[in-house]
Order: structure tokens, then C-alpha cells, then sequence
């Protein structure tokens, strides 16, 4: 799990101190906050694992920062760990889309679990990200004209049917259709209807 | 002689003059007499015919009784009150009527129990005076029905009753919930501490092996804790809601008019407007509960307010789907160092408050997927608002 860190929300320093060392002893990294203010203060765009947030705290509560971290874009599951046990608040915290609730005092096992699942959605999700963001660079380099080719051949259209379409010789399609796929790294049309689906989703 | 007799004539002339005067006196005297008599005879029959219409008239049932105690007048009201025609009522004895009543030399004024002719029994508060020379010796007797009275009495007391044992309970609930709170996070902490402590020992091989064993059973003690308070909090939640069709409007004008006394001594200027004729489902106890908090709190809040600008005003709208309160005083406003965490437990700005009846009225409102939120607070006046869905909302159970 790499660099992959349970990030403690709490304001009561022995629940940090506590499950700070349990977490540790149990081989994963945390890092803890006293509050949610802090944490959105010291917050890197770099950092994965998940947040272990407390509800009930003075200034700003969980649900608070819940919504805050859905203003700023920050994707960490959000694992709600509260003496609360309100039915209410866990509502909204779910529907809030927090990852996972846990009852205070928790199972030890059960809070690994929960914590690893945690950590493991957003390392899947960081994989996913990276690959969109490859499948990206790589759209960006085709130019105008092959960017046309690339959509019409994943539509099923035929080289003859392109050349018609775009007005231009079939000779100049097939050129195009090579200079795209070595650019997209494509060797099937399977490929190119999958590049055709990535690109959609950026156009 | 003519002396003699003018003397004679002289003196019986005297005489005739004394009797003419006499007579004419007498007869003055005699005149204004019988005047008198008529108009007296006049002014007593007026008097009479008076007191007979205002008996007749009286809504209370009046009685006049011989010394026997056996009845020789009765008016319309007492005719109606025990449900027989006059002439029965007439010359029956009162025992019949007012069974438990011993007529004495005493006034009296008491509640006791009444006898219909049917042999209904009532409750009837009854006022007794004996009645002494110059008027014809007995008994004088106004009696009134108090079953409706009575009702109503009850009515309140029974509502005030749910009120205040609804509202202990709530108190009760919230402090459980504040509790279970407070002790958890230390029971999370010592339940972990543990944890790592039996990870931190290591393998049995190198101590006592009642080591692990011992740290194992701390655990489970400190999680049987707060296993308690989870049972204690679940047990007041368990109290729930129960969920009737309630006309806010209605709820809304009873709850101000328990305030309007106060409000009247206080100078308050109490005002309600309605702009919707609705009913919710919901617990009409618990939405009783949050209106009273919120009045309670809006007329402490007028306190250090001028008199003439002491004022209330709530508001009752409605959307399609939701109905929504505001209430707005002019008073002083929260003090900005409590307003973040106004909502929770224990938190207040009075020197005799709990703290706890926001954060009740908020538990209430949200468990019945409503809402109680702060709108503003400036030292010109505090806005609260309650809102309630009209339909009700499935608790979510965990």
C-alpha cells in the first residue's frame, strides 16, 4: 500500500493518540488532525489512503467537512467514526457519500477492514485516473482531420465511405488511419473504438 | 253678657280654629300616609316583579327552601339543571336533589354531587345562606353544573401532563445521548490503548500468559460499558414519535395563547400569522415542545429589551411539501461566542439554563426528517425556523 495513509480526524487527543498507535502497530501509516480545519490546511493533492473523521466536533462537524471536501474536489473515502451512533446523522453522512460508518468503541478488526477497503478504493481509483490521463495525452496529439478519421472509423464506416464523407481520396484515409493509430498506439479496431470512447468522454 | 258671651264666642271660636287646623293637619298627615302607602305598595310590587326576572334570568339554578328543607321556590335554570318540570320540584324535599347537603344555620359554598331526576349524577358547585326575619325563615340556595368546567380542567391537566412528561423524557433522552457521547470517546481510547498493548506484548513464550488473557478481559469490560450506555440511549430513543395528523395552525395558536399571559405582564407585542391551512403528520407533542422552547426562549431573549419594542411575530407558511415556522423576536440576540455550537447539549447563554432545550427540539424536529435552524441572530432580534414535512418520513432504522 505504498504511501497510502489513514488520515485521523478528532478532537479528543487520547481517540487519536489511541487509535493512532493501534492503526500503526497494525502496519499502516496514519497521520492525525484535530480538527477538520486542520486537516483542509496542511491537505496535498498528492496524498491517498482514506480519512478517519470523527462527527461531533466543535466548529467544524464531519457532515461540514464532508461537503467541504466535496467543494474542493478531494476524492479520499471518507470512513465516518463516531460516539454518536445517531441514526439521523449517519444518514446524511452515507447519503453525503461517506465510504463506510463506525460505531465508537469499534472492533479492532472491523476498523481494519473497514480502513483497508478504504485505501484500496482509492488506489484503484488513482490507477483509473492515471490511465484516463494517459488515454488524454495521447488524443491531444492527433490533429483535426485524423481526430474525424479516428470517430468515423469507430462508427464502423468503411475506408471507401470515409473517403466519401470527408471529401478526400481513400489513399489519404489510409494515411491518416496509420498516422492515428501509431500515434494512439492502436493495433485493432477493438483499440480504436475504445480510444473513439475515451475521447468522447473528454471531448 | 255680650261681653260674657262675645268672651264665650271668643273662646269657642279659638276651639274651631284648634279643630280646623287639627283637622286639616290630620288630613295632610293622613294624605301623605296613604301617598305613601300606594307608592310603597307601588315600589315593592317593581321590586318583586324585578327580582323575579332576575331569578328567572339567572343562569344559575336558585332555590328558596322552607326550614324543613322542603322546596317552595325554583327558577327556569333549576328546572333545567335537574331535569324535571316545576311542579315536581315544587314542594319535593332538596334531599332529593343535593343528597350529600345537610342544611344547617351555616352558610355554605361547596362542590358536591348532584341527583338528576333520572338519576344522573353530577358535579354541581352549590352556594347555601339561611335566610332570617324580616324575610320568611328557610333557605336560600344557588347551585351550578360543573361537568363542562370539570372536563375542561381535566383536558388541561391531562395535556399539561403529556407536555412536561414528554419533555422529561426528551431531557432524559438527551442527556443519555450527550453521555453515551462524552464516555465513548474515552472508552474508544482505553478499548484501543488495550488493543495495542496485547499486540505490543507479543507472543505468549516469553510471560505470564494470564498477561494477554487479563488485557482481553479490560476490553471487554470497557466495551460492556458502553454497551450500557448504548442500551440507556436506545431506550429513551425508543420513546418515539407518535405520529398523527396535527393542524399546525391550531397548535400554533395554542401554543401562543399559553404564552399570552406572560407575554401581556412582559408588554409583549405577541403576533401570529397564518398563511396556510394545513395538517402534518407528525407528533404533535414533540412540534408542542419545540414551538414552547422557541416562545419560552424568544421571551427570555425580550428581557433586557426596551418595553416598547418588545415584540414576537411567528410565522406559519407551506410549501408543497413542507410546512415551516419562523419565529422572530426583537430581543437581544445570541451572544456570538455560543452561536457556533449553539445546538449542542449543555451549551446556553442563561444563568439558570440547562442547555439542552435546542438541542431537543432539534433532536425532535430531525427525527421526523424536519429541521430547527438558527436563520439570524443580531442584537436587534434572533429568527428561529422550524420546518416539518407535510407527509411523513420513514425513519431511517440503522
Amino acid at each position: 500500500m505504498n504511501n497510502a495513509t489513514v488520515f485521523l480526524i478528532d478532537d479528543d487527543p487520547a481517540v487519536r493518540d489511541a487509535i493512532g498507535l493501534l492503526l500503526s502497530l497494525r502496519g499502516l501509516r496514519t497521520q492525525s488532525f484535530v480538527s477538520a480545519g486542520a486537516f483542509l490546511e496542511t491537505y496535498q493533492p498528492t496524498w491517498c489512503g482514506c480519512i478517519l473523521s470523527d462527527l461531533c466536533m466543535p466548529v467544524t462537524n464531519g457532515l461540514e467537512l464532508q461537503q467541504a471536501l466535496r467543494d474542493r474536489g478531494i476524492l479520499l473515502p471518507f470512513v465516518v467514526f463516531t460516539a454518536h451512533g445517531d441514526v439521523q446523522t449517519t444518514r446524511l453522512a452515507l447519503k453525503g457519500g461517506a465510504f463506510d460508518f463506525l460505531e465508537k468503541p469499534v472492533d479492532d478488526d472491523v476498523l481494519l477492514d473497514v480502513v483497508k477497503n478504504a485505501i484500496s478504493q482509492d488506489l484503484r481509483r488513482r490507477d483509473a485516473d492515471d490511465l484516463d490521463r494517459s488515454a488524454h495525452s495521447k488524443l491531444e496529439r492527433l490533429t483535426p482531420r485524423e481526430r474525424e478519421v479516428l470517430d468515423l472509423v469507430a462508427q464502423g464506416l468503411s475506408q471507401r465511405e470515409i473517403a466519401a464523407k470527408l471529401d478526400i481520396s481513400p489513399r489519404t484515409v489510409e494515411v491518416y488511419k496509420a498516422r492515428m493509430m501509431e500515434k494512439l498506439q492502436c493495433r485493432t479496431i477493438a483499440d480504436i473504438v475504445k480510444s473513439a470512447i475515451a475521447a468522447a468522454t473528454f471531448r | 253678657m255680650s261681653g260674657a258671651n262675645s268672651a264665650l264666642d271668643g273662646g269657642a271660636l279659638i276651639e274651631v280654629q284648634y279643630f280646623l287646623v287639627t283637622l286639616t293637619l290630620t288630613g295632610l298627615i293622613l294624605g301623605a300616609t296613604v301617598a305613601e302607602r300606594a307608592s310603597a305598595i307601588h315600589r315593592f310590587a317593581s321590586k318583586e316583579a324585578e327580582q323575579r326576572a332576575l331569578l328567572e334570568a339567572a343562569p344559575d339554578a336558585v332555590l328558596a327552601m322552607d326550614l324543613s328543607g322542603q322546596i317552595t321556590a325554583a327558577n327556569d335554570a333549576a328546572v333545567l339543571l335537574f331535569g324535571a318540570p316545576s311542579a315536581i320540584i315544587l314542594g319535593s324535599s332538596l334531599e332529593r336533589w343535593l343528597p350529600e347537603l345537610a342544611l344547617s344555620d351555616r352558610d355554605e359554598r361547596r362542590r358536591l354531587s348532584g341527583a338528576r331526576a333520572s338519576g344522573e349524577r353530577f358535579p354541581v358547585e352549590i352556594a347555601c345562606v339561611r335566610l332570617t326575619p324580616p324575610a320568611p325563615e328557610g333557605y336560600l340556595l344557588i347551585a351550578r353544573d360543573t361537568t363542562e368546567q370539570d372536563q375542561a380542567q381535566i383536558q388541561l391537566r391531562d395535556r399539561d401532563a403529556a407536555l412536561s412528561r414528554a419533555m422529561r423524557f426528551a431531557l432524559a433522552g438527551e442527556l443519555a445521548a450527550a453521555l453515551t457521547h462524552e464516555l465513548n470517546q474515552p472508552i474508544t481510547a482505553l478499548v484501543s490503548y488495550l488493543k495495542a498493548a496485547e499486540i505490543l506484548v507479543g507472543p505468549s513464550e516469553t510471560h505470564d500468559p494470564r498477561f494477554i488473557e487479563t488485557l482481553h478481559k479490560a476490553k471487554v469490560e470497557a466495551l460492556r460499558s458502553s454497551g450500557v450506555l448504548k442500551r440507556l440511549r436506545e431506550f429513551y430513543r425508543a420513546g418515539a414519535a407518535e405520529i398523527t395528523r396535527v393542524d399546525v395552525g391550531a397548535l400554533a395558536r395554542e401554543s401562543l395563547a399559553a404564552f399570552s399571559d406572560r407575554a401581556a405582564r412582559m408588554g409583549v407585542d405577541l403576533q401570529l400569522d397564518i398563511a396556510c391551512a394545513q395538517e402534518v403528520s407528525t407528533d404533535k407533542i414533540h412540534l408542542q415542545m419545540v414551538l414552547h422552547n422557541l416562545l419560552s426562549n424568544a421571551l427570555d431573549a425580550l428581557a433586557d429589551t426596551d418595553c416598547g419594542s418588545r415584540r414576537i411575530h411567528v410565522a406559519l407558511t407551506a410549501t408543497d411539501t413542507r410546512v415551516q415556522f419562523v419565529i422572530a423576536d426583537s430581543g437581544c440576540g445570541v451572544p456570538t461566542e455560543i452561536l457556533g455550537e449553539l445546538f449542542e447539549p449543555f451549551v446556553t447563554s442563561k444563568a439558570d439554563g440547562m442547555g439542552l432545550g435546542l438541542s431537543i427540539s432539534r433532536s425532535l424536529m430531525r427525527s421526523q426528517g424536519g429541521e430547527l435552524r438558527l436563520i439570524s441572530s443580531t442584537p436587534a432580534g434572533t429568527r428561529f425556523m422550524v420546518e416539518l414535512p407535510i407527509r411523513p418520513v420513514m425513519r431511517y432504522v440503522a
